[in-house]
């Protein structure tokens, strides 16, 4: 377009116009009798009402203008139109008749001449995305897009250009004087701008992929279509806030697209952007977040959730943000709320006009993020900006939200726990109970971490911890039950039966209630409880609890399977009778359960057994008859039922032989474990035996082959089949094929770790060996087991074979030595390898991996035999170090195992030493501190707890005998009172209420009384005679001595080297022990010259009868009794000895108490004080 | 004639030098206090003192390193592929392209790092580097050049970096010492955890990192190294499942960056790891399974003669121990056996 430039010309010509308009007016004024306004006068009237602000008034007038106009083709009215339409659509988009405008500009982009492209192409796009007219607004667009890098490839241009060549006029006329301001240029869009139109696009084929009904296809197009254009406007804009929103509307947009893997690169890039703080940005965050965890795309929805800022923060954050809007807008700083006099002073004008301005400036410079709204009238006039407007609107939403970071700590812990993160999982549930103890997140996060701490952590103790906190003061609801659950299922899985028992408060302490869930658990739990009683065989407690589940629970899941096992628990108290009545109303009340759910054949069965224990042997017949052919073999107690029948039919002997050993033989062919095949093989084989004359040995070594076949590697007792075969071999007189036998099984069997009976068969196949067979027959053995040695491969198999070898040679303690140095690890060790290096290391005092060792036996040959050297081992080297609880445990825990068996003599022994040793340290000068002294009073009042539980079940099963011994009754009752004053006074101590010394002295009370117990247990074992007794005997004396019973210790001594002078070292030790004793009384204060002196001659007397004697004059300790007795003494003493005067110098002293075994206390009887005296 | 012969002597030396004889150092441009900058060729640095040759000169020149504000070496050296090389995880190759370029060699670089100088970001990643490839007491020789530099930033990294060396040395002293000095929470959380591990505290370890996971949970110069670290604790555990996985999402959230190479890696490793031991259970429990079949085949000759054909009995679920389940209400029988 040419510039005009001013010049006289143009003045003249103005003029002129001028001129011809006033005629035109003054003509149409005329013609006004008729009296229609002309085009112009219509215009100018528009730009009047324009000026005046009349909008609607002059928007009518443009409007008639141009269609009073539109036909015409001159070029100056078409200029005019044009810049008509132009300004009418400003004013329309103004007056936010968007639609209108909409019409207006496509008309004005459609024709030419059009100085304002690019900006009526953009005012078209923004009139199309403010009236949701998306589809359109897309290719309005790319339109503006395509026509801003190629004006000249546009329609109406090229059109343009055609006409303006075949006019010979074809120039612009300058004539036209639009004075109100000069034509811009129409310039290519700015940077800005096109960020608008690119970001406009983007939001346009967002809306239109949330338009509801899309079909997914067309929805999917639409996400991807948006992302360039965001990824445009997030790589070029300079507005930061901006730039997050595209960020997160991609995010959003990937989430619906599923591409998860795209995401995460955004996600540090968001973080960037202060549109981190931006309310929606974190709503939106969380919706994402959300529904990346519900499609399982935890590694994405991870950084989100850290993303999202806790909701006081975001509030704070925002209220100085609103804050500083408010000021730079002019708004009172406290805009919203009530004014107070000094600011209604200062702010009480406002600016509609400025505001006006604003917002029209904003509008066509791009800088819109979000939909252009209404703008708000307030009531006090002053028109509010629409950001702040928003951003009020949306801290209010915050505010009235309830704080979410509970949620999202929650959601956080949820997916570290999916994805295998314990740690992290455990530490955000501790942080959302922390922060909502009593709401139901908080709760079921008590739940979650203790699950995760105890299932996937195996961490018991941390477990407990917030388990127990949480109970302490949470009694209703579900999670306290679902707590105490997991507790239980822990507890159950690792057979901490005792653990379950201590959960019984809190369960007792749940309020009840009628909803079905929580009385499902309640159920459960209760049911868990009688459980527990029964694995801890507390019998009478068991029915107690299984009674109370099915009076309290009647009709739930678990009234049935409480009736079995109160049945059962009655069993185990030798009830039959009561133990009946509970199988049989079971099975008359629920004999149509599930059949996962159904012990109906169980409950015959075991009725059987009650008519069987009750000698009601036809009945029993019969219920077991019924039950083989009314469940028949797919029955689990099929086999049982087959052995017990036989049982019976065998005990009626004659004919009914042979029906017991069909029986036997179908209950083998349906044996689902081994034990029952087991049970079966060798009944059979009993009758074999038995009636030999008529089956034969062959039977018997058939049956054993053929178990051996069948169930030799899955948990056949090999021992014994091999021990039936051997002793077969033995009759026969071919004790070579029973050595034979066994070693064969030891090496077709001893590759297996696990392998008990092989284990078991290895002394007794060096035991035959030795006895039966000469020396030639055992080289050859032993050659045969070298070979054996030399080929296999398997390191397991090769370690036994050596064992078995040292065994043959009694080289295993080299064996051991070698061992310990030579394994780096034990992986290959069976138990045999075990115990010989257990035994070695005992015999070397080498206790470095006793801890090791008993660890490999517990985890992996629990049941083994050979576990016990493991035991000890341990026990010993705990001991030696001065761990004397770890020591006690180790004890407490062999002797669970082992209990009373001829070799575990040592085991009751420690504990009783122990046990004294405590009450030293109690007893001792070292200072206690309060809390030291409550510890241990808690502890042993837990121990004292124990053991009244214990004595009062005693007591209950003693009470309900059928026949009642009233002297265990009588002794248990005395023996009950005891415990309790204990208990009372350990229960004073841990609350604190007693003095330090009154404490100690009650404890040491308690430990002398029990390490006292302990050894007299030692006396009522048979097996333990000798040594043990000997060792118990010594060990009592020095309980004694310990509680200053000097007397009664001496007497025990004095036992000691009277009656087990024979046993190795303790005739010694007693003679030195008695003589020490004899010493102190001697040294008591207060007694009379002429006791002190019959002390002194006792001990003198008691060493030279050390010297003197045979089985004790040669022990090292001599040398102890010669440096007590001087020179002189030794002197005298042998000077006896070498006159060949024979002595039987006994001291005689009568104790206080009793020195012999308790009478209560069964034990084999020992002589009190002696009253001989012998004579030099 | 002496003053002739004085002057030929000059013009001599005048002409040899400006003959272009090549300078031995380091080219730089030295900024010194007072603003004033000079082209020089390093030396070395000797008693806090900075030697160089003045450009054209010939003298050694000493200089406090205090009065010296910013050290500028002036070759040109291809940074940008240097980080990429690190970023990608591809240590040696970084420090042979530094190698190849540095001349006349890197540890000819090294005094000057305790100055601020433009390459001291890129010897903290040569530091970083070396650690990473092992070369503990390398990586340890840099940093405590670097803990001199009066740059915070180079300070803080050669710290932490120093203190890993010293772990991997076993020095937990040394290490403690070092952690007493580091400034930064996250940091001291991340680098205790890593003395934690290194005494064999795995859960102690663990819980610190989780401390830090909680409260600066988009800290991006300790999250990334910190959360790979519980991926090695948790193997540490023994814990394999959970390592691969912590591994497998350190590879993703952090993916483009050094510490997501090293996750992948690790990741990759730990896989491995697992299928071998897989692999290695299978094969074994295969061998038993045959060596228990070899026996059967015995016995079942054996018992062969009697008639019995094992082969032909049924299979009936077999049970290995006395295991029961009261509470599920199995088998009173199993109850009455486990009594």
């Amino acid at each position: 377009m040419l510039t005009i430039k001013p010049s006289r010309f143009v003045a003249i010509r103005t003029f002129f116009l001028a001129g011809l308009i006033m005629l035109g007016i003054a003509g149409s004024a005329k013609a006004q009798s008729g009296n229609e306004p002309t085009a112009t006068e219509i215009r100018a009237q528009a730009m009047s009402f324009l000026q005046d602000k009349q909008y609607d008034e002059a928007i009518d007038l443009m409007f008639t203008y141009l269609d009073l106009v539109d036909k015409s083709s001159m070029l100056r009215v078409l200029e005019i139109a044009q810049d008509t339409r132009y300004k009418l659509a400003a004013l329309l988009i103004q007056q936010n008749r968007k639609e209108e405008a909409i019409d207006v500009l496509k008309r004005y982009i459609s024709l030419r001449p059009a100085n304002h492209v690019r900006k009526a192409r953009k005012m078209l796009v923004v009139c199309y995305f403010d009236s949701e007219q998306y589809v359109e607004c897309i290719p309005a667009v790319t339109n503006a897009l395509y026509y801003n890098e190629y004006p000249d490839r546009d329609p109406a241009e090229i059109k343009a250009k055609e006409t303006a060549s075949k006019d010979a006029f074809g120039s612009h006329s300058s004539s036209y004087d639009r004075d109100e301001e000069d034509i811009e240029p129409d310039l290519p869009y700015s940077t800005e701008e096109l960020e608008m139109l690119y970001f406009t696009v983007a939001e346009s084929y967002f809306e239109l992929s949330q338009v509801e009904g899309t079909p997914y296809e067309k929805k999917k197009e639409y996400l991807e279509k948006c992302l360039d254009p965001f990824t445009y406007v997030t790589e070029r804009t300079q507005n930061e806030q901006r730039k997050g929103y595209s960020i997160m509307q991609m995010i959003n947009a990937m989430i619906d697209l599923q591409k998860f893997d795209r995401i995460i690169k955004w996600v540090p890039e968001l973080y960037k952007t202060p549109a981190r703080f931006d309310i929606r940005v974190n709503l939106a965050l969380l919706n994402a977040a959300a529904a990346l965890f519900e499609a399982g795309e935890y590694d994405s929805a991870l950084p989100l959730y850290r993303m999202i800022l806790p909701r006081d923060e975001l509030i704070a954050y925002q209220e100085v943000k609103l804050q500083e809007m408010k000021e730079e807008a002019g708004l009172p700083p406290r805009y919203g709320d009530d004014w107070t006099a000094d600011e209604a002073l200062l702010f009480g004008e406002s600016d509609p006009e400025r505001q006006m301005q604003e917002e029209a400036d904003n509008f066509t410079s791009g800088g819109m993020l979000f939909r252009q709204e209404e703008e708000v009238d307030e009531p006090d006039d002053f028109v509010v900006p629409h950001a702040i407007s928003e951003l009020q609107l949306l801290l209010e939403t915050l505010r009235q939200m309830a704080p979410y970071e509970t949620y999202v700590g929650f959601q956080m812990a949820q997916l570290y726990k999916n994805v295998e993160r314990p740690w992290e999982a455990v530490r955000f549930f501790d942080q959302v109970f922390e922060n909502d103890a009593g709401g139901e997140i908080g709760q079921r996060s008590v739940y979650e971490s203790a699950a995760v701490l105890m299932d996937d952590l195996d961490e018991r103790e941390q477990a407990e911890t917030r388990a127990f906190n949480y109970l302490e003061n949470h009694k209703e609801g579900t999670y306290p039950r679902l707590v105490t659950y997991v507790l239980t299922r822990y507890y159950q899985r690792n057979r901490l039966w005792a653990g379950i028992k201590g959960l019984r408060s809190y369960i007792e302490g749940f309020e009840r209630s009628d909803d079905v869930d929580i009385t499902r658990y309640d159920t459960e739990l209760n049911f868990m409880l009688g459980v527990a009683d029964l694995m801890t065989q507390q019998y009478s407690n068991a029915v107690a609890q299984f009674e109370y589940v099915i009076d309290e629970y009647s009709g739930t899941a678990q009234e049935a399977n409480s009736l079995f096992w109160c049945g059962f628990s009655y069993l185990c108290l030798e009830n039959n009778e009561k133990a009946y009545e509970c199988f049989e109303r079971y099975t008359r009340d629920f004999s149509d359960l599930k059949p996962d759910e159904s012990l109906l054949d169980e409950a015959y069965y075991q009725g059987g057994i009650c008519l069987f224990g009750m000698n009601r042997l036809d009945e029993a017949k019969e219920r077991f008859t019924y039950v083989i052919e009314t469940f028949g073999p797919s029955s689990s107690v099929y086999p049982d039922s087959c052995n017990m029948r036989g049982d019976i039919l065998g005990s009626e002997g004659g004919k009914m032989l042979d029906a017991a050993v069909e029986d036997y033989k179908h209950a083998f062919e349906n044996a689902s474990k081994a034990s029952q095949a087991t049970y079966a093989t060798f009944k059979m084989c009993d009758i074999y035996k038995a009636d030999e004359a008529y089956y034969g040995l062959s039977y018997i070594r058939e049956q054993v082959n053929v178990y051996l076949a069948k169930w030799g590697d899955r948990g056949a007792d090999i021992a014994k089949a091999l021990f039936w075969l051997g002793r077969l071999e033995i009759q026969e007189g071919h004790p070579e094929r029973a050595v034979e036998r066994y070693m064969d099984a030891v090496v077709d069997y001893g590759t297996n770790l696990r392998q008990d009976g092989v284990d078991s068969m290895i002394p007794e196949l060096v035991k035959n060996a030795l006895i039966f067979l000469n020396e030639e027959e055992r080289d050859l053995i032993k050659r045969r087991l070298m070979i054996a040695l030399e080929s296999t491969d398997s390191e397991v198999l090769k370690l036994r074979l050596r064992v078995v070898l040292a065994k043959f040679d009694q080289t295993e303690l080299e064996l051991g030595k070698t061992l310990i140095s030579e394994l780096e690890n034990l992986n290959n060790a069976s138990p045999p390898v075990l115990a010989v290096i257990c035994d070695a290391s005992f015999a070397m005092e080498d206790y470095s991996r006793s801890e090791e060792i008993l660890r490999i036996f517990k985890y992996n040959f629990e049941d083994s035999n050979f576990m016990r050297s493991a035991y000890r081992l341990r026990a010993f080297g705990q001991f030696a170090r001065g761990n004397l609880d770890g020591a006690f445990q180790t004890v407490v825990e062999a002797q669970e195992e082992y209990g009373t068996d001829a070799t575990e003599s040592w085991a009751q022994l420690m504990k009783a030493d122990i046990l004294r040793r405590q009450a030293l340290l109690f007893a001792g000068n070292e200072p206690m501190t309060e809390e030291q002294l409550v510890e241990a009073s808690a502890i042993q009042l837990q121990i004292e707890m124990d053991n009244l539980e214990s004595t009062i079940e005693q007591l209950d099963q003693a009470k309900n005998k059928k026949i009642v011994d009233t002297k265990a009754v009588e002794r248990l009752t005395n023996l009950q009172s005891v415990i309790e004053e204990k208990v009372a006074g350990l229960e004073r101590a841990v609350a604190g209420d007693s003095f330090e010394n009154a404490t100690r002295k009650l404890l040491v009370r308690c430990k002398i009384d029990e390490a006292r117990e302990q050894n007299k247990n030692v006396m009522g074992v048979p097996e333990w005679r000798g040594k043990p007794f000997a060792q118990a005997t010594y060990q009592l004396g020095q309980v004694e001595e310990a509680d200053g019973n000097l007397l009664d210790a001496h007497a025990y001594y004095q036992r000691v080297y009277f009656q087990y002078k024979g046993l190795g070292e303790w005739g010694a030790k007693g003679y030195i022990s008695a003589a020490n004793i004899l010493q102190k009384l001697a040294d008591e204060p207060g007694i009379s010259e002429e006791q002190r002196a019959i002390y002194e001659r006792a001990k003198v007397d008691t060493l030279g009868a050390m010297l003197t004697d045979k089985y004790a004059n040669t022990d090292p300790l001599v040398e102890t009794a010669k440096e007590m007795l001087g020179p002189t003494g030794v002197a005298a003493i042998q000077l006896i000895i070498d006159s060949g005067i024979e002595t039987n110098i006994v001291p005689s002293l009568v104790s206080e108490k009793k020195s012999g075994p308790d009478p209560n206390n069964p034990q084999p009887k020992a002589p009190g004080s002696i009253d001989t005296e012998g004579d030099a | 004639m002496k003053g002739v012969f004085s002057a030929l002597l000059v013009l001599v030396v005048t002409a040899s030098v400006s003959l272009g004889q090549t300078q031995s150092g380091i080219p730089a441009r030295i900024t010194a206090a007072n603003g004033r900058q000079f082209e020089v060729f390093l030396q070395k640095i000797e008693d806090e003192n900075i030697k160089f040759l003045m450009n054209r000169g010939n003298k050694e020149q000493s200089v406090p390193v205090r009065l010296i504000t910013t050290v500028e070496f002036v070759g040109r050296y291809d940074i940008e592929g240097m980080e990429l090389m690190f970023n990608n995880g591809d240590y040696q190759g970084m420090i042979n392209k530094m190698t190849v370029e540095m001349k006349p060699s890197v540890d000819a670089f090294l005094p000057f790092m305790s100055t601020k100088n433009n390459l001291q970001d890129l010897f903290a990643m040569l530091m970083k580097a070396e650690l990473g490839l092992g070369h503990a007491a390398r990586a340890k020789e840099i940093s405590s050049l670097l803990m001199k530099n009066p740059d915070t930033g180079i300070q803080g990294q050669a710290e932490s970096i120093g203190l890993l060396a010293a772990l991997d040395e076993d020095d937990i002293s040394t290490a403690e010492t070092l952690l007493g000095e580091i400034d930064s929470d996250p940091g001291k959380l991340y680098l205790g955890a890593c003395v934690e591990r290194a005494k064999g505290n795995f859960v102690v370890a663990i819980n610190m990192v989780v401390d830090l996971i909680m409260a600066y949970p988009n800290d991006l110069n300790w999250m990334p190294q910190a959360e790979l670290l519980n991926a090695h604790l948790y193997m540490d555990m023994g814990r394999t499942n959970s390592a691969i996985q912590t591994a497998r999402q350190v590879k993703f959230i952090y993916a483009n960056s050094r510490v997501g190479t090293d996750a992948a890696n690790l990741y990759m490793e730990y896989k491995k790891a697992q299928d071998a031991a897989a692999d290695a259970a299978k094969e074994r429990e295969e061998l038993e399974e045959a060596n228990r079949a070899a026996v059967r085949a015995k016995a079942e000759e054996r018992a062969k003669g009697f008639g019995f054909d094992a082969a032909s009995e049924e299979d009936t679920n077999s049970e290995s121990g006395a295991e029961d389940d009261v509470g599920n209400g199995e088998s009173g029988s199993d109850t009455g056996e486990a009594l």
